[in-house]
């Protein structure tokens, strides 16, 4: 039996109705876990990253979160349009057996959703990932003349912190 | 089912007469959500609309009264040339359509 995967569809889309194309968004479970086919529990763990189509749209599957033991884990989006505007969400994806749409996901209200994007100017190493980064977005403007980029801080799987760069160049 | 959008169109006028040209930046105050009848999308991000040179515009935004949460405005930022800034929030609604920039409701 497959792993159960809830298919996520529909659009992202900018105020004017237009389709946020070239955006990307970086989803990331919130701690490692476990999901069962049936007969072997597989671990759920990392990051997927999803393109944002032509005229907005998407189409991707998540493990629903509550397929995932233990019980408790979200994903943590971070997305990222070519303008350089950036948002954050939290995402509980629950099982069932119709695609959902991304504009219906259940979004987990009081987590820190961080929507600013700091500027960091002048460095070339991050500081260190830790808790106090959490859902912190920098934008970092090298000083040896390399492109810009915007980094996200989020934990991994196992709860470690980690800065994950996902965009370079541009505004 | 195609999306529902408000024009909006007009002039935008500075108190020395019509504005220089520019820009307007919009956003939504946060995250929403919007149906086109067949499936609910996101909003996320800016529009940005062009000032021409003799200050008309002419651009669409999703009316607020269709996005969920209900409660949303567009927090509004104008960037004429030559760097003068002015912001203002607006409460788009269906209706009309098109509305001249100048009649789209204030949010305090």
């Amino acid at each position: 039996m497959p792993v159960p995967t809830r298919t996520i569809q529909g659009k992202v889309l900018i105020p004017s109705g237009a389709g946020a194309v070239g955006g990307l968004l970086v989803i990331t479970l919130s701690r490692e876990g476990k999901v069962s086919d049936g007969v072997t529990n597989h671990k759920a763990a990392g990051m997927v990253k999803i393109a944002v189509g032509t005229d907005g749209t998407v189409a991707f599957a998540l493990i629903p979160n509550d397929a995932i033991t233990p019980a408790g884990t979200f994903y943590q989006v971070a997305g990222r349009l070519p303008d350089g505007f950036a948002w954050r969400d939290s995402w509980d994806i629950p099982s069932g057996g119709t695609p959902l749409d991304i504009g219906a996901i259940p979004s987990i209200a009081g987590l820190p959703i961080d929507p600013r994007i700091f500027e960091v100017p002048a460095v070339t190493v991050l500081p260190t990932a830790s808790s106090e980064w959490q859902g912190r977005v920098l934008r970092v403007n090298p000083t040896d003349g390399s492109p810009s980029y915007l980094a996200v801080c989020l934990p991994n799987g196992a709860g470690v912190y980690r800065w994950d760069i996902f965009a370079t160049g541009g505004g | 089912m195609p999306l529902e959008t408000t024009r909006v169109n007009g002039k935008v006028h500075l108190p020395t007469g019509p504005a220089p040209g520019g820009e307007i930046l919009i956003r939504l105050s946060e995250p929403g959500s919007v149906s086109d009848g067949t499936q609910t999308h996101t909003i996320v991000g800016q529009a940005v609309a062009l000032i021409e040179p003799d200050g008309s515009v002419d651009f669409t935004l999703v009316p607020n009264s269709v996005i969920a949460p209900a409660g949303t405005h567009y927090v509004v930022e104008y960037v004429f040339l030559g760097g003068t800034r002015k912001t203002e929030k607006w409460n788009v609604g269906t209706t009309p359509d098109p509305i001249a920039i100048g009649d789209i409701p204030i949010v305090p």
